[in-house]
């Protein structure tokens, strides 16, 4: 036990005071000079024991209480283990940061990091505390700072072995950092056991500093000689069903070995085999980007009437040092033509008077068309010409039937968008009537410029999906539209200069929560549009704008909502599987690696973080790939003074001496034993007792 | 509470009485103040009385010629009285060490002087012979009981000479006087009986039983009977000198269980020997003790 304010202590003179007034008053008692004592000695001889015994008690407790109050001045400190090396020596805080990322994999430097993370273990001495953090893409504590050494030599020894994910050290710099903000030592050190990729450094965005005084020893486990070639990119062309296709596959291959590697043999591997074989020539250049053909099979069925919605397969380097990251896999989806059906209200035999006739060349003029269009008028619209449809566009149609506008509505409650583009031949009433809930919009009046008079486009929603790439001027002027009163679930995603809307969007979810009890017998699903002037000359000059064109195609892509899969996900990366729950009733997702082995999706958390490379296949049509993020395997290793430069503060913090370090950590010690609390109500207690021994204590 | 209060009023406070240092002003205060509250008390004037006439022979005092007679009858006639000295009163003393216990304004001694000077006055005012004999371990003075008014001042000088010492001896003296007793007396013992009451009381039994009024005034000083001392203290014997410490809180009952066993036994011991038995404290006035003489003495007339 030690103390803070060991000169307290003298107080402890003080409890001679009690003791000595004891022995004074015993020997000099007052003098009463008496008839007679055989009264006085004929009283018992159990109360006179009893009493002398609570006289006893009575000093013990006085010279207690004297004794308890100094030691509560004195600020006693337990010492617990360890703390007498701790207070002798130098004892130091240490946060390892072990490397678990892909390039941990390589060779034996997993075995070299485990040998040398134990000898830093053992290095420790009794005192000193450690925790241990491990990072790859993240950082992850194993365990937090503690004086309990053979515990973290535990988790050292389970710890996991190296993933996929590539290094990044800042977020276990700052971490580790954090960690010794509150540490108990002024002593700071972080070992990082890696092999500095160049990952490790830190972007400019990212740079931290340690704190002032904080050492930085790097353990290198890398340097070893390594030849090795990676895919950093593979580009998989678009693939339609029944189209074109430019059938070339991108890869990029460099060289990330310590010794460059000059030459191999790259393939593509698809179902149907090993295609177009080619060598790597690296001998001029650094990277060289080779192309392989798709092969013609696969063509073929692309080509046929039953079209695959996917084409997976994978690009492989021949073997070198780490064989790892010699394979790209892809799964390419196969884009189907967009369905749209266009109902014309207006048909005429001249160009220049037929309503759909901009529209239609907009969307079918040009050389490749991702539409597949089919263009009706009013009365021969069925309700079967909606099947296998994704976007109906209503072109100016005011005259459909209650059984057409069932089968509108219908369309939009199982999916299918729509696009209303009411014209001269629409009522408001009608219209209201017919559209009015399903686009949450009323028609109020049809406004038509005075003269010469038009108004503009303004107010233009450019982080909207439809129009985000339309950010440019538009020149169009508007001699006539619909004023409408949109409902408040709708987005307005244009606005005229006058502030009226001109594309709405009806946004069903918000239709539905408002829609009360009914909300969910409202159509859903399907997006539907509303755009109040026509798209025609006749009420404005649009189609004769560059961007009318554009803008068809935006939108009808927005409305149809083609299913947009990349083609391959990064290790790291989490996928969103929650649109394959739709098509399943399970509450869990079956999927398995293209190695067999299985992971389980449940519905509560749809997101699945994708943790190594491989072809991962579900359910249906459910097919991820997943690579290496580029970059992620490079052998080459940062000299470790570039990484010491990037992290450790210039600034030193004056050394303080020894004394104050000793008070100081004595006074760390002491604060959470509070151990003087405890006395002083020790000191407190005694009091009463003496206050109550004394009262019944006659003097 | 009432008597009390009247009482305290009416007669005189000890400690007031402790501030006359004349013995006989102190006597005569106290009688005076106790024949003042007697006024209407049919004891007053019993006296020496006239008794009878005999013929003048030579030699008889002529101041006890009745001339009056004479003048009627030309004969001379000596008046003859009862016997002035038809009382003797002994006033015994104890003075031993043990007396002299008393922190307040009167200690026993003193308090027990007062009292023999306050009896003596007033027997001799009623023309009584009175003895005193003062004793520690010995008789250490001796007064043969008179009558005479002149006598008084040799009894208070002997009591204003006692000091209080020696260890006691009560029934040596009083054997002692039962031996010189001629006839009946009036024995007044004022002691504190602290040593050997068992003998004590038993000689004075056996003076009452040869016929002898025994009044015994048994003074305790206040502190002795109320053991009221708060501090531990070194109690000191007065007779022995012995020492002993101790917290009188603590045995405070247990000293007054024992005081009360005691003072039972010498109260019930003295009434069943028809010794009359008077508990004074220092604290209580005089007058107590006077009434308490009275009621004796009038049993003896």
């Amino acid at each position: 036990m030690s103390f803070l304010a060991p000169l307290f202590l003298l107080g402890l003179l003080a409890a001679a005071i009690p003791v000595a007034i004891h022995f004074i008053r015993r020997d000099n008692p007052p003098t009463v000079m008496f008839g007679t004592l055989r009264f006085i000695k004929q009283t018992r001889r159990r109360l006179l024991m009893f009493q002398k015994l609570q006289q006893w008690l009575l000093l013990l407790l006085r010279t207690l209480l004297v004794v308890l109050l100094v030691l509560v001045f004195a600020r006693p400190l337990l010492h617990q283990s360890g703390m007498s090396q701790l207070l002798a020596g130098n004892p130091e805080s240490v946060v390892m940061l072990v490397d678990r990322s892909v390039t941990m994999q390589f060779a034996d430097r997993d075995q070299r990091l485990r040998e040398s993370l134990t000898d830093s273990i053992d290095a420790l001495s009794e005192g000193d505390e450690a925790a241990l953090i491990s990072f790859a893409q993240d950082a992850r504590l194993i365990a937090p700072l503690s004086q309990d050494i053979s515990a973290l030599r535990t988790q050292a020894n389970d710890l996991d072995a190296p993933g996929y994910h590539q290094a990044s050290l800042a977020g276990a710099m700052q971490l580790a950092d954090d960690m010794l903000a509150d540490s108990l030592h002024e002593n700071r050190r972080i070992i990082v056991f890696s092999a500095f990729p160049q990952q490790t450094l830190p972007n400019a965005n990212a740079r931290i500093q340690l704190a002032p005084g904080t050492a930085l020893e790097l353990v290198s486990l890398g340097g070893e000689e390594s030849e090795n070639l990676t895919l950093t990119d593979v580009r998989v062309p678009e693939l339609s069903a029944n189209n074109e296709n430019s059938a070339e596959i991108l890869a990029r291959v460099r060289s990330t070995g310590s010794l460059g590697r000059q030459s191999g043999q790259i393939a593509l591997v698809t179902e149907q085999g090993v295609s177009g074989t080619q060598s790597i020539d690296l001998s001029t250049r650094s990277e060289q980007v080779i192309s392989l053909a798709v092969p013609e099979t696969i063509s073929d069925a692309l080509n046929s009437d039953t079209p695959p919605s996917n084409v997976a397969g994978r690009i492989r380097l021949n073997d070198d040092d780490f064989p790892i990251d010699n394979t790209w896999y892809f799964s390419a989806q196969v884009n189907q033509p967009m369905q749209i059906l266009v109902v014309n209200g207006s048909p005429a035999e001249q160009w220049f008077d037929d309503e759909a006739h901009w529209f239609n060349l907009a969307v079918q003029g040009v050389e490749t068309t991702p539409f597949d269009l089919q263009s009706l008028s009013e009365p021969d619209f069925t309700a079967a010409d909606l099947t296998d449809q994704d976007v109906l566009v209503l072109l100016n149609t005011g005259s459909l039937n209650a059984r057409q506008i069932d089968a509108v509505r219908d369309f939009v409650s199982n999916g299918g968008a729509l696009w209303l583009v009411p014209g001269d031949r629409v009522e408001s009433q009608w219209f209201n009537a017919a559209f009015g809930d399903l686009a949450d919009v009323q028609l109020q009046r049809r406004v038509r410029m005075a003269g010469n008079d038009y108004r503009l486009m303004a107010d233009i929603n450019w982080r909207h999906p439809a129009l985000q790439y339309l950010d440019v001027d538009w020149g169009t002027q508007f001699n006539e539209y619909w004023q409408v009163e949109p409902g408040e679930s709708n987005d307005i995603l244009m606005r005229l200069d006058s502030g009226e809307p001109l594309l709405i969007e009806t946004n069903r979810m918000r239709q539905r929560a408002s829609g009360g009890e009914n909300g969910n017998d409202l159509p859903a699903d399907g997006r539907v549009m509303l755009y109040a002037s026509s798209l025609d000359q006749g009420w404005n000059n649009f189609p004769l704008q560059a961007l009318y064109v554009p803008f068809v195609h935006e939108v009808l892509t927005y409305l149809s909502d083609p299913a947009d899969a990349p083609s391959y996900h990064y290790v790291g990366d989490s996928v969103d599987l929650s649109p394959w729950f739709d098509s399943v009733t399970d509450s869990r997702l079956s999927l398995r690696w293209s190695d067999g082995e299985e992971v389980i999706v449940e519905r509560e958390s749809p997101r699945l973080p994708l943790g190594r490379p491989g072809l991962l296949s579900g359910p249906g049509q459910l097919q991820l790939a997943v690579n290496l993020r580029p970059g992620s395997t490079d052998l080459t290793s940062v000299a470790t003074d570039r990484i010491y430069d990037q992290y450790v503060n210039p600034e030193t913090e004056p050394v303080i001496s020894e004394d104050v370090r000793i008070a100081t950590l004595q006074e760390a010690l002491e604060s959470p034993q509070r151990l003087w609390w405890w006395i002083a109500l020790l000191a407190f207690i005694l009091l009463l007792a003496e206050s109550y021994i004394a009262n019944r204590t006659y003097r | 509470m009432k008597t009390e209060r009247v009482n305290r009023s009416t007669f005189i406070d000890p400690a007031i009485l402790a501030s006359l240092d004349n013995l006989e002003l102190r006597a005569r205060v106290v009688v005076e103040g106790f024949l003042a509250g007697l006024h209407k008390s049919p004891k007053r004037g019993f006296s020496v009385e006239f008794t009878d006439y005999r013929h003048y022979v030579r030699g008889d005092d002529l101041r006890h010629v009745d001339w009056k007679l004479y003048g009627r009858t030309d004969k001379l006639y000596i008046r003859q009285y009862e016997d002035e000295t038809n009382v003797r009163c002994y006033v015994v003393l104890d003075s031993s060490a043990s007396m002299a216990c008393g922190e307040q304004a009167l200690s026993k001694m003193d308090y027990a002087k007062t009292l023999a000077s306050a009896l003596a006055y007033f027997m001799i005012q009623q023309r009584d012979a009175v003895g005193l004999i003062s004793y520690d371990e010995v008789v250490n003075d001796y007064v043969p009981a008179k009558a005479r008014k002149q006598h008084l001042l040799t009894l208070l000088r002997s009591i204003h000479r006692l000091q209080a010492a020696h260890h006691t001896n009560s029934v040596k003296p009083l054997q002692e006087l039962a031996a010189s007793l001629r006839q009946r007396s009036q024995i007044v013992f004022i002691s504190d009986m602290l040593s050997d009451e068992v003998d004590t009381i038993r000689t004075l039994r056996q003076l009452r039983a040869m016929g002898n009024e025994v009044i015994v005034f048994h003074v305790l000083d206040e502190q002795e009977l109320g053991f009221s001392f708060n501090e531990s203290s070194a109690f000191v014997d007065l007779e022995t000198g012995e020492r002993y410490l101790t917290t009188p809180g603590a045995i405070r009952d247990s000293y007054l269980e024992n005081l009360q066993l005691y003072l039972d036994y010498c109260r019930t011991q003295c009434q069943r020997g028809g010794v009359d038995y008077c508990l004074l404290s220092t604290a209580n006035p005089l007058d107590r003790a006077l009434a308490a003489y009275l009621s004796s003495r009038s049993r003896l007339s």
